[in-house]
């Protein structure tokens, strides 16, 4: 007879099971910044989802707060091409230098708009197959 | 139908059973495992596209952190679950060396050029080992292309 089992979520069970705590803060961290690339269209969505990340970062260990710092930028950045599309300059500048100064903490050499527009790209193509 | 007929059928029959059963379960386990580990795509491909990142635009210290952060991701994976098969390490590892060698870490760029070889040799199954410069071009080909996009 056929039966059906509800499972929950896959939520790196077999890590939690180890009681490697840190790796699976890290991962679920990691999937976090992931599920927040998806579905953010208007700067309001996009400053909703930069801030949920800065809260997120609170606590965190320098090598996940990095990666979580590097979606902020870009979403900041993303958030500064839209305002520039709608005119507001003074907001795009804003969101644009608040980017910068993220990138620039994390090391980066250069900041020129080519560099800067790049970070976008990559979510920008993703977003374009789906 | 003889004895030695009905034999031949039992043992043709029993093996062929054995051999079906086998390679159905090699199959049910490998589909199992790649089911299990598709949890961890969502994480490393951020951890790998944070590394490359990085490696591309950071001074050596936050890039070579960077790339240390996915190193130590995948190796835990790999040995907190046996589903999870961690094919981009050689070129973390290769990364990692092109990182050292920037910072003029000879002794460290050679540690994890052969651990770059020894990951790509197990992972893709060569009859040769790939020499540092093909290493390093089959990474810089990847970055290039992920900058392109």
């Amino acid at each position: 007879m056929a039966t059906y089992r509800s499972r929950k979520p896959m939520t790196f069970e077999v890590v939690r099971k180890q009681h490697n705590e840190q790796l699976r803060d890290d991962l679920l961290t990691l999937q976090t910044v992931t599920f927040s690339q998806v579905k953010k269209d208007a700067p309001s969505d996009l400053q909703k989802a930069a801030d949920y990340l800065g809260k997120l970062r609170q606590g965190k260990r320098a090598e996940p707060a990095a990666v979580i710092d590097l979606q902020i930028a870009t979403d900041y950045l993303e958030i500064a091409r839209l305002e520039r599309e709608a005119g507001n300059i003074t907001m795009a500048d804003r969101h644009r230098q608040a980017a910068v100064d993220i990138v620039r903490s994390l090391g980066w050499q250069s900041v020129s708009d080519e560099t800067m527009a790049k970070l976008t790209h990559g979510q920008l193509w993703w977003k374009a197959t789906k | 139908m003889t004895g030695a007929m009905k034999v031949t059928f039992l043992v043709a029959a029993i093996l062929g059973l054995g051999c079906g059963g086998y390679g159905g379960h090699r199959t049910a386990v490998e589909v199992s495992d790649s089911l299990k580990s598709i949890q961890y795509l969502a994480p490393t491909n951020v951890a790998s596209d944070f590394a490359r990142t990085q490696f591309m635009r950071a001074d050596t210290n936050h890039a070579r952190q960077a790339v240390m952060l996915q190193i130590r991701l995948l190796e835990q994976l790999e040995l907190a679950d046996k589903s999870f098969h961690a094919r981009e390490l050689s070129w973390a590892y290769t990364r990692l060396a092109m990182v050292e060698e920037a910072a003029g870490q000879t002794e460290a760029e050679r540690r994890a050029l052969d651990q770059a070889r020894a990951r790509d040799k197990r992972d893709r199954f060569r009859s040769k080992d790939l020499t540092d410069d093909e290493l390093r071009n089959a990474v810089k080909v990847l970055d290039r292309a992920f900058d392109n996009l």
